[in-house]
């Protein structure tokens, strides 16, 4: 939930920055400088479970029974304007619970040493400036809410109840035999959802997520949370249909051949909700809001999922701009396989724009290869690592709602590559290379009734935000090593203190570089503007969720079929039941099945043999397997090293794996180390047989939440697995005395004197 | 729910033992490698307390010098020591620049207690010539001993280390001068131009005051860690910097001294007899100062006024003869005109008047006629709080006419009706209010891993292998 204060500042810096003092006397107030909007800190705290809160706020009698509050419990009404709150983020990676954050402003002014330079590579550190530049609307006016829903559902008229026996007689490609709800949808009717559902189109096409879903026997499953934006289907005609639409009950065959797409909804359960319940951010984000469920919804028949008729001020509606729609309808039609290659600034709606991209293409291509180059936000696996994943369904939700296991994925092990460029780019090198060998020109394996092509596989490639200084540069060397087809470049917003970059990086560009820019067409994107949802959820929290998501889900639901060379291996369950810390681990012998472990990361030079185990203790780690023969390991330097590591093969200083020559199964946690053997207990959702190959432990920066440290079965948050918080080691309540205690924090928006 | 931080110590006897490794013997080498080799580690773990990483640099030159050869390069050692000291007092001032503007680093260190001629070689080694390697090992060495002193020892033992920051200075002086300006200006227009510089210098100072005082409350509220949220202003408290809401109250407790909002004249305090609003020519004289600190603090005017009112609602008025009404009720016209000005403000989404209205009406207990002078004002105030707005007007009525029915009456079933209307009257001035859902849990599901494949090397712990739940990072025994 956003906090009120937060809203308010937003809204205040709002306000300020289209200074609006008509209202005020005049005063010989002098006026607030121009940067007020960024300097306030943005309160990162946000009520981390809403159930818990209103018995804090305010003692008040209570009525038995019913429960409302007594005398009025004003709740702020934080979002009445909510398109005129501006969003102000900042991303340092602190999770929410780090309140004093200062806000970061993009930098002017910042002529004296002791003021860091905005340096390049802090890519979630500023403001962007299109932020305070685009959000100029008029103020104090408080819009009627949009609707986002025009299909309202009348029984037996456009919305019908089917139970499971004649649901199974439609031959959906679902094996849950459950009942469901048929909506008519005419054109341009829109049916807005929140929650998890499926979806399946029997008769003509509609749009979902900025796509348009032919009629077919497929079923797409959707997550919709509220922290995300909310998809609608909209209705498109009725001209097509599945085959078996006769089986459907009496009641609908009038409309059969009529200009009206019909709609399967089903209810969809995986435990995802769950999720809430451990990263309580997030907690409840698949019901509806106190917004809305203030606003009467009609009933669609199905549990975990309510229809939103209109917007209410803590959700945003999936809106695909002009400009995309127009780059998605141009895209290269080649019948090969075209490499597309998105860049843009952070925030800007890449990885959403690549998603819709990938769902545009699996309506023309069997398959979609996805490689990921955003280490902090990736869409499959969690963050650290270049991935790369062959995808067969659409993907309808966030990428927490997804966690899939890569084709190929090399771990780096840090939110950005600002340690280690060229580990990065050899990374993307052997991604690229794997595309290039196994996947873009696939053995024809044709399916019967898929008139899609099946004999090449385009790839989309997803890049970083940081597109400044270095960040820009190796950008531009992805592009360059991925001979890209068509480029999709989301506009930057005007930065003074970096002016653009030249055109052309380098002074003579390389063949293949003027080749690849020769051939490549290039679409101009507009970034998708800031909203509420940003200012709710930082990339922090999105990075903790994803990361928690993929501890608890469950891939063995998805065996890889013999027949499917490339299998798109997604969760489809979450485990959330138990918390990881009372989750039985597996317990290896580190000495045994490892045959080495690397410290990635800047300083892990420094760490000695003898603390090894101490730094791997609640570590995470990816599980790397590296190709026979060219792990090259000095046997004897080893068998010291490790001797000295009681027992675990480390050295001191290795470089990892190389790309080339390894692949990053997945991540695993360490949850304990034993302190007088090699025994290591490890919790991984990996199936066990990626973990046999698994021998090579890899550990970045990246950090367990300590969401993942806690245990949501005590209501209170006082215990974990039973012990009481005083006495959890590694975790610490409250703020500790002394000098320093804290984290080292950067400002860069201190304004100097004489900038009032 | 407080949200617990990742520490790379089990326990904080680690950190005591890192402690007793660096300053038990200064000559030991041995022990100083062995703190550097752990809190190495540390930080390869998680992210270090920057007391910590300082002291690891440190040491890590302090050794490096004790066994150097002779022959060596001084000149790296020198950068060592520079580079070690600049980002300890870097590391240490940059996170108290709370303030919109910059403040000088000496200041900041003279608050922290860290001694000034350290900041002059931080900015020597920076912007002049690289100290001497006798001066930076002297550097390095008192580092140390604050270090061990400032961060050590209070964070081993809490609490044992006395006070000894300089106090925070007071507003008034500040004040007085803001006020003499705003006289000048007010009695003859044309002098603004001529005042204004004078004035924004005053603004500044204030606001420079602001930023000293949060750097206090760095250091007083301490102890409240993460929930230093005792006052009693209305609102969404958890959101707000604690350090930001202390130092705002200081200010605003300075505002409401005799003198500043109120006049410290009697005869001043003359109220405008159509309105309740605070005497006309304190309104001019302190409307610049309040719009400039809510342009710059958005909840300034919520955290002075819910500071009036616990002014007003204190328990323990006065009753030795010194109570003053007509500064309670001049307090009163100012928290009212802190509503009418937040409700102007028309960004602001957070019912204020509402929510004071709340907090008046349970500090007072009961709307009835009463003597003390502080409740004389209190009421008035939540009349003219609720004149103009239904609901509250509506509710405000039945509560009224509660207190005044205050008799024993015998009990009738109708009294139930009543009071069922009496709530829904309440009831209707309030928004929907959210009933809260209870957790739901998710469909069953199988507990433990799903596999029956069985992995040589990895075998699958269980209760029959004598594992139990312990937190991450706690080693449990197996059979």
């Amino acid at each position: 939930m956003l906090s009120a204060i937060a809203a308010r500042k937003a809204a205040q810096a709002a306000r300020q920055d289209v200074t609006n003092h008509a209202l005020r006397p005049p005063t010989p107030t002098p006026p607030p400088p121009e940067t007020t909007a960024a300097i306030k800190p943005t309160p990162k705290r946000k009520s981390s479970s809403q159930s818990t809160k209103p018995a804090k706020r305010k003692k008040e009698k209570r009525t038995p029974g019913k429960a409302p509050r007594y005398f009025t419990e004003p709740e702020p009404d934080t979002f009445q304007e909510q398109d005129d709150v501006i969003v102000i983020e900042s991303d340092e990676e602190v999770l929410s619970e780090d309140v004093e954050t200062p806000e970061p402003t993009a930098g002017r002014g910042r002529w004296s040493p002791s003021v860091p330079l905005n340096d390049s590579s802090d890519e979630e550190d500023d403001v962007p400036f299109s932020v305070l530049a685009s959000t100029k609307s008029p103020l104090g006016k408080v819009e009627s809410p949009d609707v986002l829903s025009t299909f309202l559902p009348v029984p037996s008229q456009n919305t019908f109840i089917l139970n499971p026996e004649a649901v199974a007689a439609l031959h959906i490609d679902d094996d849950t035999r459950s009942k469901a709800t048929i909506v008519a949808l005419k054109p341009e009717e829109t049916l807005c959802l929140l929650g998890t559902y499926t979806f399946s189109v029997l008769q003509g096409s509609i749009t979902h997520s900025g796509v348009t879903i032919p009629s077919s026997p497929r079923s797409h499953r959707v997550f919709a949370p509220r922290s995300s934006p909310l998809p609608v289907l909209e209705g498109v005609d009725g001209v097509s249909a599945i085959s078996n639409i006769r089986q459907l009950p009496e009641a609908l065959h009038s409309l059969i051949g009529s200009p009206i797409a019909l709609v399967l909804l089903q209810e969809l359960r995986t435990g995802v909700e769950g999720l809430g319940r451990i990263c309580r951010t997030f907690d409840g984000v698949f019901e509806p809001s106190r917004w809305q469920s203030s606003v009467a919804s009609p009933d669609l028949q199905l549990s975990g999922v309510q229809m939103v008729t209109s917007q209410t001020r803590d959700i945003r509606p999936f809106d695909v701009p002009v400009s995309w729609a127009r780059a998605l309808s141009s895209v290269s039609t080649a019948e090969a396989a075209t490499v597309h290659f998105v860049k843009g600034p952070k925030k800007s709606g890449k990885s959403t724009f690549a998603r819709t991209l990938v769902n545009s293409l699996l309506t023309r291509y069997q398959k979609v290869a996805y490689l990921e180059c955003d280490l902090g936000q990736s869409e499959f696996t969690p963050g650290g690592m270049v991935a790369l994943n062959v995808i067969s369904n659409p993907l309808f939700g966030p990428p927490f709602a997804h966690p899939t296991l890569p084709h190929r994925a090399h771990y780096i092990g840090a939110t950005t590559p600002r340690s280690s460029p060229s580990h990065y780019l050899a990374a993307i090198q052997s991604a690229l290379e794997t595309y290039r060998l196994d996947i873009q020109t696939p053995a024809i394996s044709p399916q019967d009734d898929d008139e899609r092509i099946s004999d090449a596989i385009p790839l989309v490639i997803n890049t970083m935000g940081w597109y400044k200084g270095l960040g820009a540069d190796l950008t531009l060397k992805i592009q360059d090593m991925a001979c890209p087809t068509d480029i999709y470049e989301i506009e930057a917003p005007f930065d003074p203190a970096w002016p653009a970059a030249p055109t052309t990086p380098f002074p003579t560009p390389p063949a293949a570089y003027l080749a690849s820019e020769s051939q490549a067409r290039t679409h101009t994107l507009q970034p998708i503007q800031p909203s509420v949802l940003s200012t709710n959820y930082s990339a922090a929290d999105h990075r903790a969720l994803a990361l928690m998501s993929y501890f608890y889900a469950d891939f063995s639901t998805s065996p890889p079929s013999p027949v499917d060379e490339l299998p798109q291996l997604t969760a489809t369950t979450w485990r959330t039941s138990l918390p990881l810390v009372a989750q039985p681990p597996y317990e290896v012998d580190a000495s045994r099945m490892f045959d080495n472990v690397v410290l990635t990361g800047a300083g892990t030079e420094d760490v000695v043999p003898t603390e090894v185990g101490r730094v791997l203790n609640g570590a995470i780690v990816g599980l790397v397997a590296c190709e026979p023969g060219t792990l090259d390991l000095d046997m004897d330097a080893t068998e010291t090293a490790s001797a000295s590591a009681g027992g675990i093969p480390y050295m001191q200083g290795a470089a990892p794996p190389s790309p080339a020559t390894s692949t990053c199964h997945g991540l695993a946690l360490l949850r304990s180390v034993s302190p007088t053997s090699a025994q290591v207990h490890v919790l991984t959702p990996l199936p066990p047989r990626l973990l046999a190959t698994a021998r090579v432990l890899v550990k970045g920066e990246l950090e367990l939440p300590v969401w993942g440290m806690l245990d949501f079965r005590s209501e209170s948050g006082e215990e974990v697995a039973g012990v009481e918080r005083g006495r959890v080691p590694y975790l610490q309540w409250g703020k500790g005395e002394g000098v320093g205690g804290e984290r080292r924090r950067v400002r860069r928006n201190l304004m100097r004197k004489g900038q009032m | 729910m407080q949200l617990p931080r990742r520490v790379p110590w089990a326990a904080i006897s680690e950190l005591e033992q890192i402690c007793s490794w660096i300053y038990t013997d200064e000559n030991d080498l041995d022990s100083k490698r062995l703190a550097i080799n752990r809190l190495s580690a540390w930080r390869a773990i998680t992210y270090l307390p920057h007391a910590l990483e300082s002291a690891l640099s440190l040491l890590v030159v302090i050794v490096q010098d004790s066994t150097q050869a002779a022959s060596s390069s001084h000149l790296s050692l020198r950068q060592s020591y520079s580079t070690a000291i600049i980002r300890l007092v870097n590391g240490l001032v940059d996170p108290l620049q709370l303030g919109a503007y910059a403040r000088s680093i000496a200041s900041i260190a003279h608050q922290l207690g860290l001694p000034p001629w350290l900041v002059e070689l931080r900015h020597a080694a920076t912007h002049e010539d690289m100290p001497s390697i006798e001066l930076l090992r002297e550097a390095a060495r008192e580092s140390m001993v604050w270090l061990l002193h400032n961060y050590f020892l209070p964070t081993i033992n809490p609490s044992t280390v006395p006070e000894t920051r300089a106090p925070l200075r007071s507003l008034e002086p500040v004040l007085k001068q803001y006020k003499t300006l705003l006289k000048i200006t007010t009695r003859d227009a044309s002098l603004k131009t001529q005042y204004k510089p004078a004035i924004l210098s005053v603004m500044k100072d204030v606001e420079r005051w602001i930023a000293e005082a949060r750097v206090a409350a760095n250091m007083t509220t301490r102890q409240l860690g993460w929930e230093a949220n005792t006052s009693e202003i209305p609102g969404d408290s958890e959101a707000m910097d604690p350090k930001e809401r202390w130092a705002l109250e200081r200010l605003c407790d300075a505002l409401l001294e005799k003198g500043a909002l109120v006049p410290l004249s009697r005869k001043k305090r003359e109220f405008p007899a159509d309105n309740f609003s605070p005497p006309t020519f304190s309104v001019l004289l302190w409307t610049p100062l309040l719009h400039h600190l809510q342009d710059l603090h958005s909840d300034f005017l919520a955290i002075l006024s819910g500071r009036i009112m616990s002014v007003l609602a204190a328990e323990n008025a006065p009753t030795d003869g010194t109570s003053d009404p007509s500064y309670d009720s001049c307090l009163a016209r100012w928290a009212l005109w802190c509503i009418r000005a937040w409700e102007e403000d028309e960004s602001q989404m957070f019912d204020l008047r509402k929510e004071l209205t709340v907090t008046l009406l349970q500090s007072l207990g009961h709307v009835g006629p009463t003597s003390r002078g502080s409740r004389k004002a209190a009421t008035a105030l939540l009349e003219s709080l609720c004149a103009g707005n239904p609901q509250l007007e509506a509710a405000l009525a039945t509560l009224k006419t509660l207190s005044n029915a205050g008799s024993l009456t015998e009990w009738n079933p109708e009294d139930m009706i009543i009071m069922d209307q009496r709530l829904n009257t309440l009831l209707s001035s309030s928004a929907t209010s959210r009933s809260s859902k209870p957790w739901t849990d998710s469909p069953a599901e199988p507990i433990g891993a799903p596999t029956s494949e069985t992995l040589p090397g990895w075998r699958l712990l269980g209760e029959s292998s004598g594992w139990r739940p312990c937190p991450i990072g706690v080693h449990c025994a197996t059979i």
